[in-house]
C-alpha cells in the first residue's frame, strides 16, 4: 500500500511541475490517465490548494505560517496530496493525509 | 472478559500510544483518522471545541493560549494552564486526562477498559505518579498501575532477543522527538529495577531536523546563483521565508529518515528566483554532511551516559547492551557512537517508537485486575434496550454548498455528555463538544459526492453512550437546479468481433446530470493501413443503452480516413476519446490516437445530424441479414403473425438499401437525412418487437444452460474442479444482468456458459458417442457437402470401434461444420465495424 501511496505522491508531484510549467498538452493527457488508472485502483487524489483551513478539517497536516486569524485561513501550498482509498461498494476513506502550509488571506 | 489488564498505554511528553496484549500477541492500535499508531499528546481549546492530537498540534506555536503540549513535564506541580478562550484553568492532569480518553477512541473490538497500565519516565517522584494515576481515573479507567518507561522497554526486548543473557545490567537508550532519557536497569529473573538515570528534556529529532534545514539546506541553497532575494528575505524573516522554513523542515526530516537507510539523498525545492521564475533545485545530502549536524548533540548523550555509569560507579564492561527506544534511535551515527566510545553491544531488535508501549501491553497481559468490566458493563447492557440519548435530526439531504448546517435536539438525559461528528473517510471531525438540548454544527461536505457522518456520543469518561441517530447522509453537488437530466443513454458504438457487429458501451446513462464530462480509453481493434479504404469511425449515440447500435441516433461523428493519418494505426493501440455535453447540449469529441500522436475534435451541436453513408450501408445490411433469418425462423415455427410483420420490415429494408444505392445519383442532399431516419424508425420497430420475446429466450435459454452444466458438475467431480472457477466468474453477477433489459447482456453470459458447457461435454465421452450417433441418424441431404459428410462418418464408426474418443472428437466437430446453421455468418463475412475494440 505505502509503495502505491508514493506513486501517487510522484504523480502528484509531475503534475504540479507540469501544471507551473504551463501544462503541455501532451504531458496533461499521461496525467489523466494516470489519474485514470490509479482510479482503476481504487485511489484518488486531491490537492486542497487554495482551499478554506479549519478546525475540523482532518485531511491535511497543516504547517500554520505567519499569523493566525481564525475563519480567514488558506491552504496555500501543497507538499502531499489527500489520498483516497475506494472500497468496491465505492465508499472512500483517507488514507494519506495531505500535507500543507496554510496562512492567513483575506479574499 | 478476561481477568488480566491487558491494556497499556504510552503517555509520551510529545505522543502517545495505546495497545492491547493477549494471547501472546500484542495489538498497537492505530487512530480512525489518518491510521497513524501514534497520537500527539496536545490539547486545544478553539472556540467551542476540544481538540486533541494531530488537530491540536497544528496550533500548538500559533495559537498558545488555547493550545497545549507538553504539560507531560508539568505533572505533580502546581502550575496550570489559563485557556483564554475558556477564561479558566486546565490543570496538567486534566490535560493528560484528555489525551488518555482520546486514545481510548482507538479501541475498536472492546466495549469498554476498566483497568490499564500506563508508563511514567524513570524520573517521576511520587507526586508526579499519583498525578499520572489521577489522570487516568479522571479518564474514567477504575483501575491505573504505573510502570516505568525503561522497564516497560526493557519486558519488550527481554521477550524479543535470546541470544542476551537475561541477567545483569541493561542500558535504556531513549532518544525520541524532543526528549533524551537513559537509564540503567538491572535485570534478574525475579524482577527488573531501574537503578538510577539521566535525562534531558530538550533534545530530540526536532533539533535535527532544524539543524540539517539551517546548516546545510540553506547554506546549499544560498550557494545558488539568482537567490540573493531569497537571502535578503531570510534576512529579515519575511513571510515567504517562513512558508518556505516549513516546507524545508518537512523536507528535512523526510531526508533525515532517507538518511538512516542510505549514504544519501536527494531534496528538490521550488524557490522563486531573483526574476520572479520558480526554479527547481536539486539538492544532495550526504549521511556525512547529516552527522556533521548532529554530532555534538550526539556526543552529549554519551556525555550524560558516562556520568551516569560513574555517578553509579559502574564501567562500561559492567553493562550487557544498551537497547534503543525512540524514533531517533535509527540514526546510525547514533548507534555507532554508543558502540565506539562506550564499547558496548547495541540491541535495535524491537521498533523504537513502539518499545514502550509493546512492553507495557505484555506486562498488562500477566497482570491480574483488580477492578472488572462487569461494574462497568451493567448500566450499559440496562440501558440498550432504550437509548439513553434520542436524537431528532434535521438537515438538507442534497447541498450545492461545501459546508450543510446540521441540526438537532437532543432528548434524555445529556448532563456530562459530549458530542463528536466524523465524517466516515476521516476527512472531518467536530472534536468534542459538549451537548446541549440543541446542538448545531455546520459539516463540511465531500464534493459532487455523498458524505456520511456518524454522530456519537460520550459520558465523562469518554466511554460511548448509545443513542438513537442514524448516520447523517448528504449529497454535495448532484442534484443542481439548473442542471438539466439526459433524456436517454449516450452510447459510444464499438466493435463486437465475435459477433461481426456493433454493440453500445454507456458514456453516460439517462437522467445523468449536464453538464458532463468523460474520457474513455480503448484499443483500436483492426490495423488501419494508410493506402486502406478502412475508417476509423466514433460514433456517439443517443439511445437506449440496451437496444440495436442502429435504433439510436448519431448525435456526434467523427470519421478518421486512413489518407489523415500520419502513420498506419496498428491494431492494439491506445486511443482516447474524451467527451463532454454543455449545459445546452454541444457535444464535444476528442478523439486522440495516441500512436500518431493525432488529435482530432470536433463540436456538434444537436440541431445537427450526422450521417455517414458507408456506415449507413452497413447497417442496413446487417438489419436485412437479421430479419431474414428471423423471418425463417418465425415461417418454421408457424408464427404467421410474427413473420407478417417481419416481413413488411423486411420489404421497407431493402426500399432503404436501394435509396442508399441510388444516393450516388440522386442530387438531394437531404436525402440520406432522410434514409437514416426511416432506417431507425424501422430499427426500433424490430428491436421493440422482438425484445420482450428475445429477452425472455435469452433468459430461458441461459438457466437451461447453466442447469445443464450444474448437471454434468454433479456427475464428474473431476469435471467441476477443473471448470468451478471459469463457472464461478460466469455467473458472478446473475442477479444483476438477468435482471437487467439487455438481451446482449443475457446471450453474452450465456455464450460464455455455453463455451464452457461444450468443453465440458467434448471430453465426455457419453457426449461424444451420443453426438455422433444423433448426427449419424441425420438425412445426408442436411449436411452441406454429402460426400464428405459421408467419409467422415465412416471414420466416425472405426473410431468408435477403436474406442479412440480423441479422434471421434475431431470427426464429430467436422460433421457440425458441415451442418447449414453457420450460413448466416456468411452474410456478415463484410463486416467492417467502427475499429474501435
Ligand atoms: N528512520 C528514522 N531516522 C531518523 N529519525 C527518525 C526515524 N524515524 C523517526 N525518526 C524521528 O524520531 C522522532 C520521533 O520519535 P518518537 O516517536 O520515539 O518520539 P516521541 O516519543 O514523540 O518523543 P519523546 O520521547 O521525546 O516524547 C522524530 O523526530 C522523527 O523524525
Ligand atoms: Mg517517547
Amino acid at each position: 500500500m505505502s509503495a502505491l501511496i508514493n506513486l501517487v505522491n510522484q504523480i502528484f508531484e509531475i503534475e504540479q511541475k507540469n501544471t507551473s510549467k504551463g501544462d503541455p498538452a501532451e504531458l496533461g493527457r499521461n496525467m489523466e490517465r494516470l489519474r485514470h488508472h490509479l482510479d482503476e485502483l481504487g485511489l484518488q487524489y486531491h490537492s486542497p490548494l487554495n482551499e478554506k483551513y479549519t478546525d475540523t478539517r482532518t485531511d491535511c497536516v497543516a504547517s500554520i505560517v505567519g499569523d493566525l486569524v481564525d475563519a480567514s485561513m488558506y491552504i496555500t501550498k501543497v507538499i502531499k496530496p489527500v489520498v483516497f482509498q475506494k472500497d468496491t461498494a465505492g465508499n472512500r476513506t483517507i488514507v494519506q493525509k495531505a500535507v500543507v502550509i496554510v496562512e492567513h488571506r483575506t479574499v | 472478559m478476561s481477568s488480566t489488564i491487558d491494556f497499556a498505554i504510552d503517555l509520551g511528553t510529545t505522543n502517545s500510544l495505546i495497545a492491547k496484549g493477549q494471547f501472546g500477541t500484542i495489538e498497537v492500535y492505530k487512530n480512525p483518522i489518518g491510521h497513524k499508531e501514534t497520537l500527539p499528546s496536545v490539547v486545544g481549546f478553539r472556540n467551542d471545541r476540544i481538540l486533541i492530537g494531530d488537530k491540536a498540534r497544528e496550533y500548538v506555536e500559533k495559537d498558545p493560549e488555547n493550545v497545549f503540549g507538553g504539560f507531560k513535564r508539568k505533572m505533580g506541580t502546581s502550575e496550570t494552564f489559563f485557556v483564554k478562550n475558556l477564561q479558566a484553568q486546565k490543570t496538567p492532569i486534566e490535560l493528560s486526562a484528555l489525551v488518555l480518553k482520546e486514545l481510548k477512541t482507538f479501541v475498536h473490538n472492546a466495549p469498554a477498559i476498566p483497568s490499564v497500565v500506563i508508563t511514567i519516565p524513570a524520573s517521576f517522584d511520587t507526586v508526579q505518579s499519583n498525578a499520572t494515576k489521577k489522570a487516568g481515573y479522571e479518564a474514567g479507567f477504575k483501575e491505573v498501575v504505573l510502570l516505568q518507561e525503561p522497564i516497560a522497554a526493557c519486558l519488550a526486548f527481554a521477550n524479543k532477543s535470546d541470544g542476551v543473557q537475561k541477567q545483569g545490567k541493561w542500558l535504556v537508550y531513549d532518544l525520541g522527538g524532543g526528549t533524551f532519557d537513559v537509564a540503567i536497569v538491572s535485570i534478574s529473573d525475579a524482577e527488573l529495577t531501574v537503578i538510577d538515570h539521566k535525562g534531558d528534556n530538550y533534545l530530540g529529532g526536532l533539533d535535527f531536523d532544524n539543524l540539517l534545514v539551517e546548516r546545510i539546506i540553506l547554506k546549499q541553497l544560498f550557494r545558488q546563483p539568482h537567490l540573493t532575494n531569497l537571502q535578503a528575505k531570510a534576512a529579515s524573516q519575511a513571510i515567504e521565508f517562513k512558508r518556505l522554513y516549513q516546507i524545508l523542515l518537512h523536507k528535512a526530516e523526510n531526508a533525515k529518515k532517507e538518511l538512516s537507510v542510505s549514504p544519501q539523498t536527494e531534496v528538490e525545492i521550488s524557490v522563486e528566483d531573483d526574476s520572479g521564475n520558480t526554479q527547481d533545485i536539486l539538492l544532495t545530502l550526504t549521511r556525512a554532511d547529516f552527522n556533521s549536524c548532529i554530532e555534538d548533540k550526539a556526543l552529549y548523550t554519551i556525555d550524560l551516559i558516562n556520568e551516569l555509569l560513574q555517578r553509579n560507579a559502574l564501567a562500561t564492561t559492567d553493562i550487557q547492551q544498551v537497547v534503543l527506544v525512540g524514533g531517533s534511535t535509527y540514526i546510525p551515527l547514533v548507534r555507532e557512537l554508543i558502540e565506539r566510545r562506550l564499547n558496548i553491544g547495541v540491541n535495535a531488535s524491537v521498533d523504537p517508537t513502539t518499545a514502550v508501549v509493546v512492553g507495557a501491553a505484555q506486562y498488562a497481559a500477566t497482570k491480574r485486575a483488580e477492578a472488572h468490566a462487569d461494574a462497568l458493563a451493567q448500566p450499559r447492557s440496562s440501558t440498550s434496550t432504550t437509548a439513553r440519548i434520542r436524537v431528532k435530526a434535521s438537515y438538507l439531504k442534497t447541498s450545492m454548498d461545501t459546508e450543510e448546517l446540521f441540526l438537532a435536539t437532543l432528548e434524555g438525559d445529556i448532563t456530562n455528555i459530549h458530542y463528536r461528528i466524523q465524517r466516515e473517510d476521516g476527512g472531518y471531525d467536530s472534536g468534542l463538544k459538549k451537548a446541549t438540548e440543541k446542538i448545531r454544527e455546520y459539516l463540511t461536505l465531500l464534493p459532487a459526492q455523498l458524505s456520511r457522518f456518524q454522530v456519537k456520543f460520550f459520558d465523562d469518561r469518554n466511554d460511548p453512550v448509545e443513542a438513537e441517530i442514524d448516520p447523517i447522509e448528504i449529497v454535495q453537488g448532484k442534484y443542481n437546479i439548473h442542471g438539466q437530466p439526459l433524456p436517454n443513454d449516450i452510447c459510444l458504438e464499438v466493435d463486437d468481433l465475435e459477433e461481426r457487429t456493433t454493440k453500445l458501451e454507456l458514456i453516460f446513462g439517462k437522467n445523468s446530470v449536464l453538464p458532463l464530462k468523460k474520457t474513455i480509453y480503448r484499443e483500436v481493434s483492426k490495423t488501419i493501413y494508410k493506402n486502406s479504404k478502412d475508417k476509423l469511425i466514433v460514433s456517439i449515440l443517443e439511445g437506449d443503452r440496451f437496444a440495436f447500435p442502429s435504433t439510436n441516433q448519431v448525435i456526434g461523428l467523427i470519421e478518421i480516413n486512413p489518407e489523415e493519418l500520419n502513420a498506419d494505426l496498428v491494431k492494439g493501440s491506445d486511443l482516447e476519446i474524451k467527451l463532454e455535453i454543455s449545459e445546452s447540449r454541444d457535444i464535444n469529441v476528442n478523439v486522440y490516437l495516441s500512436m500518431t500522436e493525432q488529435e482530432f475534435k470536433n463540436v456538434f451541436s444537436p440541431s445537427e445530424r450526422y450521417v455517414s453513408i458507408g456506415k449507413l450501408e452497413e447497417e442496413v445490411d446487417i438489419l436485412i441479414a437479421k430479419l431474414k433469418s428471423e423471418l425463417r425462423q418465425n415461417e418454421a415455427t408457424e408464427d404467421y403473425e410474427t413473420a407478417g410483420k417481419l416481413d413488411t420490415y423486411l420489404q421497407e429494408a431493402m426500399v432503404i438499401r436501394q435509396g442508399l444505392d441510388n444516393l450516388g445519383t440522386s442530387l438531394n442532399s437531404d436525402e440520406k437525412y432522410h434514409l437514416e431516419e426511416r432506417k431507425r424508425k424501422l430499427a426500433q420497430k424490430y428491436d421493440q418487437l422482438g425484445r420482450l420475446r428475445k429477452l425472455t429466450a435469452a433468459r430461458t435459454e441461459y438457466f437451461e444452460v447453466k442447469s445443464r452444466l450444474v448437471y454434468e458438475f454433479s456427475q464428474s467431480d473431476e469435471t467441476r474442479v477443473k471448470y468451478e472457477t471459469q463457472y464461478k466468474q460466469a455467473v458472478d453477477s446473475e442477479p444483476g444482468f438477468v435482471a437487467s433489459e439487455s438481451v446482449f447482456l443475457v446471450e453474452a453470459k450465456t455464450k460464455q456458459l455455453r463455451i464452457i458447457l461444450n468443453d465440458v461435454l467434448l471430453n465426455s465421452r457419453d457426449f461424444l458417442i451420443r453426438l455422433y450417433y444423433d448426427l449419424a441418424g441425420r438425412s445426408k441431404d442436411e449436411f452441406t457437402d454429402k460426400q464428405r459428410a459421408i467419409g467422415y462418418l465412416e471414420q466416425g464408426e472405426k473410431a468408435l470401434e477403436r474406442q479412440n474418443y480423441n479422434e471421434l472428437k475431431v470427426i464429430n466437430l467436422n460433421l457440425l461444420q458441415l451442418l447449414p446453421d453457420k450460413s448466416e455468418y456468411v452474410r456478415l463475412k463484410n463486416f467492417k465495424g467502427t475499429g474501435i475494440g
